[in-house]
Formats: C-alpha cells, structure tokens, sequence
C-alpha cells in the first residue's frame, strides 16, 4: 500500500468535470531515443472522464515514451468530440510512506488529436486508472495535507 | 462515442488492465516489445540529482510568494529559478520561453501551473495581545 497526497487547485474556470484535486506525477520520457528519464507534470483527478486525457502540448513538451494498446485496437475514441489515439504511458507517483521513492504505474490514456482552447492545462487523470489499481480516493478526512489522498494498494 | 460500442469499451477496460505492453507506438513503430498477460509490477526509485534540481524548479514555481503573484493562475516554463516564459496553457507558455536567446533547450525547462496567491487572514498585533 501507497499514498500519495492530493492537493486543491485553485483553478476554477475551466469547464471540465475534474474535482480540482492534483497530485505530483513524473512521466517516463524520451531523452535522446531510447535513453528516458522522467520529467514532472502534476495531473488533476478527473473524476468525471473516464479515461485519462494527455493533450497534445503535454504530450510534446515530454516526449513521452508511449507504448501501444493492444485491447484497443480498432475501437474509435474521442475527448470532447476531438479523435483521440489510445495508448499507455509510465506515470510515477510519489510515495508518503518513504519520502522521495516514486511508484510506477502504466498509464491507459487518450491522446487528443489537437488541443481544446480553454481546457485545463494539467494531464487529467481518469476513473479508468482508479478502477485498474483498485485506488481508493480519500477527500473527507482530516490529516496530513488535509487528509486528502489516493490509496494505492 | 456511440451507444453500441459502449459495451465493448467497457468490457476492453477491464481487458486493458491485463494486456499492457505492445508495439511502440509513432516514431518507434518498428521497434516491438513483447505481448505481456497480468498486470506489470510497480517499480520503485528515488529522484535522481537531476531530477531533484528539476524539482526544487517546480516546487519553487508553485510556491515561491512572488511567482504566485506574478503569474498566478498561468502556466510558466522555469530553469533554475527564472521564469523564462509565461502563458494560458502549456504550449504558450512553451512557445514564449522558447523564444528567448538564451533559454535552455526544452528538456530542461519545467512547465508548471502556478497557483494563485494565498490571502492569509490579518494577524492581530502584538500590542492587541
């Protein structure tokens, strides 16, 4: 079991379906192919998209390493009526337990064809991803940084 | 997305979870890796010292007094605590650090979302006490 601290946002004005709760997370990346190293971008939790969402300015500006999807294959997805390529990604999390250890995970996410004007500028990080790690979402209670959490087992 | 493959989306979610590794995909499309069945384990590492300075970058961007105020609610490309560029989204604030002579090549830059100042209630003063 893991934790990793959420923290609210105080972006309100975009018009998403996300619960304004963020969290650090580093991507695996190209450095010079097929060297990686990690980058951070922090992800909000979307608890109102299903899968996650990489745009396309975060998906250039890290060079992500992505592999395919086999399941997905053929299967037409989009995001707020743009088409979307589906694939997986290495998302590293932060550890509260042992402070500095990041976890990884492999990401299922979609991959807009083009940006959205007025969309939040942080990869979203969808339901899909709950349910694949069995993720609790803790937001009510008191504790360290508000008590707000995910619990990874 | 169309109401009749719902069902076969919701059914591949619950695949997805056990195939997880395939072909890479755009520029690396010939390179193959191999088919895997059950979820991947979680690998555990610290922060390189790279990675750290990267980090000090970002957390000095999120909570520096002075950065929030100044670009609060906007997203800024950073390089060992200087702003290099500033803008709505990633991709302006990408674009107008890029732009600068000086500015270092992309992989070194942090591109972080900067919270908006924080209003702390007054104090009351000493001599209140």
């Amino acid at each position: 079991m893991s934790t990793t601290l959420l923290s609210f946002s105080s972006l309100a004005y975009y018009p998403t379906l996300t619960a304004r709760f963020c969290a650090e997370a580093w991507w695996t990346c190209y450095s010079s192919p097929p060297h990686t190293w990690r980058k951070r971008l922090d992800v909000v939790l979307a608890t109102g998209e299903p899968f996650s969402v990489i745009v396309p300015a975060a998906r250039n500006f890290l060079d992500l390493e992505i592999v395919s999807a086999p399941a997905w294959k053929g299967i037409w997805m989009t995001w707020l009526g743009i088409p979307c390529q589906v694939g997986r990604v290495t998302l590293w999390l932060p550890s509260h337990e042992t402070p500095g250890q990041m976890r990884s995970f492999s990401l299922l996410a979609l991959f807009p064809q083009q940006d959205v004007p007025d969309t939040p500028p942080f990869i979203q990080l969808g339901v899909q991803f709950l349910l694949e790690y069995n993720i609790q979402v803790v937001l009510n209670e008191t504790g360290p940084g508000g008590g707000k959490r995910l619990l990874i087992p | 997305m169309k109401a009749d493959s719902a069902d076969r989306i919701r059914d591949r979610v619950l695949l997805s979870s056990e195939v997880k590794k395939g072909a890479i995909m755009s520029r690396e499309q010939t390179k193959q890796t191999p088919m895997t069945s059950g979820p991947i384990p979680s690998t555990y590492s610290y922060l390189t010292e790279e990675e750290k300075k990267m980090n000090e970058d970002y957390e000095w961007c999120l909570n520096d007094p002075d950065v929030r105020r100044q670009y609060g609610g906007q997203v800024v490309a950073a390089h060992q605590r200087r702003i290099w560029g500033a803008g709505r989204d990633l991709g302006a604030a990408l674009d107008a650090a890029l732009k600068q002579p000086d500015c270092p090549p992309k992989k070194f830059l942090v591109l972080v979302v900067v919270p908006y100042p924080i209003s702390l209630p007054s104090t009351p003063s000493s001599s209140a006490m």
